[in-house]
């Protein structure tokens, strides 16, 4: 996973080897106390754990609290984890579950940041020339704001899609980390996917009336 | 074919999870590929880490730990834990679990409703720990509730007795300050946790017997006003396990063996101050009391 092998004592000149331990092994010496286990594991996962609650949360100020909150959930629930799943899967849960948390407390607060950062995004879309037949692809690979585009997408279609193409589960543990069956799982990133390219492309601009997108209409129309 | 089902078509393919024949389906169609490159793109979008501050990594991973910490900080008994009032005393037993802590403290909590239980971290001191109790300066009424709450804790605790709640609400009603009073001065005046001591009790169990039977030796309790200046800087972290009025009875807790001037570089106690409270609800809280902080470094229910 690309975490060092070894790793300098402090020491001038010196190196010690340090071996690479397994999630599972960094898992058990943690449940046995061992400090230096946790602090490994932690640093092994927190990029791709701070990139889902990233993704899912859309925006930097919700995502650190919710990343903050699956490391704490992390360290106190890992006494109760039992290796049935891979140490992997369930910190994403953990993660998963600690950004939808931070979503509903989110919903009870004013987000003036978020509001302006996507009329931003619109603005710079609209300023942009749409519609040709290479015009999905495009629109992504300029570079439009995933997190906007991402925060435009229901919760049930956006976990699953960042935790398909983000953090690289395959749809059963997905399904897994959010207690939905396979096939839903299948079925919401299929949808959320083909939204979010249509999102990042602007290309349906018919669909609307306009310059401006209505979320509720776009999200009506995905859950229809 | 519908439009949803040629996202999840396009979706599957995207995966690798399509079957063969829809893989060729999808890659014979030229009209859709512009759809299947344009979900890769989205995905590849999608696979681009955010930036990370690694300060910010640094202070979350941290925070993690000291949590880590916490939960894991020893609380090894090493000294009597118990010092049932002035007339009272304790009789040092070492290696004394948590657990005979919080069942000592909650068979106090049979008549005061809320128990404490203290230890210290220093294995090599005898003296370092001690029981206290927190009173109730409420009604009679409320100590019988709170006996009732404490009963439903554990299999040590027996019922409180009327006449003992009556005894402990009358001494509960004194202060904090004046318990500290009565006990420099040493006065010989029964303490709340002494009434209860004295009063007769049919549903005496055996944990409480082993308590009574450990006290008839033992120095007299003092209370340490270090300790209730720790306490009362802390208190507010267990604010929510007591109930208004409730008193703390810090008589029993003996700071002998423990140099409040000897610190760890950062600055907290080389040997920590745990406090164990059994709440009225049955948890245990160790409150970690230290010259600059306290902590609640776990708070579980009561086995």
């Amino acid at each position: 996973m690309g975490y060092p092998s070894y790793r300098a004592d402090g020491l001038a000149g010196t190196v010690r080897q340090r071996v690479a331990r397994s999630d599972e092994e960094l898992v058990a010496a943690g449940q046995g106390g061992d400090a230096p286990a946790i602090d490994e594991l932690l640093r092994r996962h927190y990029d791709r754990i701070y990139a889902v609650c990233r993704r899912v949360a859309g925006n930097e100020a919700d995502a650190l609290d919710a990343t903050q909150d699956a490391l704490m959930a992390i360290v106190r629930g890992l006494p109760k984890f039992d290796g049935r799943s891979k140490f992997a899967t369930w910190s994403y849960r953990v993660a998963t579950n600690a950004c939808l948390d931070e979503l509903r407390r989110r919903r009870r607060r004013p987000d003036p940041i978020d509001n302006e950062a996507l009329d931003r995004s619109l603005h710079a879309q609209e300023q942009q020339t749409v519609g040709s037949a290479s015009s999905l692809e495009e629109g992504v690979v300029n570079g439009l704001d995933i997190d906007t585009a991402l925060q435009q997408l229901p919760e049930h279609y956006r976990a699953p899609v960042v935790l398909r193409d983000m953090a690289d589960l395959d749809y059963a543990e997905i399904a897994a980390v959010l207690d939905l069956p396979p096939g839903t799982v299948r079925s919401r990133i299929a949808r959320g996917r083909a939204a979010l390219a249509k999102i990042l492309a602007h290309a349906d601009e018919s669909e609307f009336s306009g310059n401006q997108i209505d979320g509720d209409e776009r999200l009506k129309a995905l859950d229809d | 074919m519908t439009e949803q089902e040629m996202d999840e078509l396009l979706s599957a393919v995207l995966d690798g999870e399509a079957s063969a024949s829809d893989v060729e389906r999808v890659t014979g169609d030229a009209e859709l590929q512009p759809q299947l490159e344009a979900l890769r793109a989205v995905r590849n979008s999608l696979t681009v880490p955010p930036p990370v501050d690694g300060t910010v990594r640094e202070s979350m991973i941290s925070a993690a730990m000291a949590e880590f910490a916490r939960l894991n900080q020893p609380t090894v008994d090493v000294e009597p834990p118990v010092s049932l009032g002035a007339t009272r005393s304790a009789k040092a037993s070492r290696g004394r679990s948590l657990n005979r802590l919080a069942a000592v403290a909650a068979s106090v909590a049979v008549v005061v409703g809320v128990g404490v239980a203290v230890s210290s971290q220093n294995s090599q001191d005898d003296t370092s720990s001690a029981t206290a109790a927190i009173a109730d300066e409420r009604s009679s009424n409320d100590a019988t509730e709170a006996g009732k709450d404490a009963d439903s804790v554990g299999g040590a605790l027996a019922s409180g007795d009327s006449d003992s709640d009556t005894m402990m609400s009358a001494e509960a009603a004194e202060a904090p300050a004046e318990m500290l009073d009565t006990a420099e001065e040493g006065s010989s005046s029964a303490t709340p946790l002494e009434a209860e001591q004295e009063a007769p009790d049919d549903t005496q169990t055996a944990d409480e017997e082993a308590v009574a039977e450990e006290s008839e030796q033992g120095p007299e309790a003092v209370v340490d006003e270090r300790v209730a200046t720790l306490f009362e800087r802390c208190r507010k972290l267990v604010a929510d396990q007591l109930s208004p009025g409730d008193v703390v009875d810090l008589s029993g807790v003996d700071l002998s063996g423990i140099d409040l001037n000897a610190t760890n570089p950062d600055g907290t106690l080389a040997t920590p101050i745990v406090i164990a409270i059994v709440s009225r609800s049955g948890e245990v809280i160790d409150l970690n009391l230290d010259l600059g902080s306290c902590i609640i470094s776990s708070q579980t229910p009561q086995p």
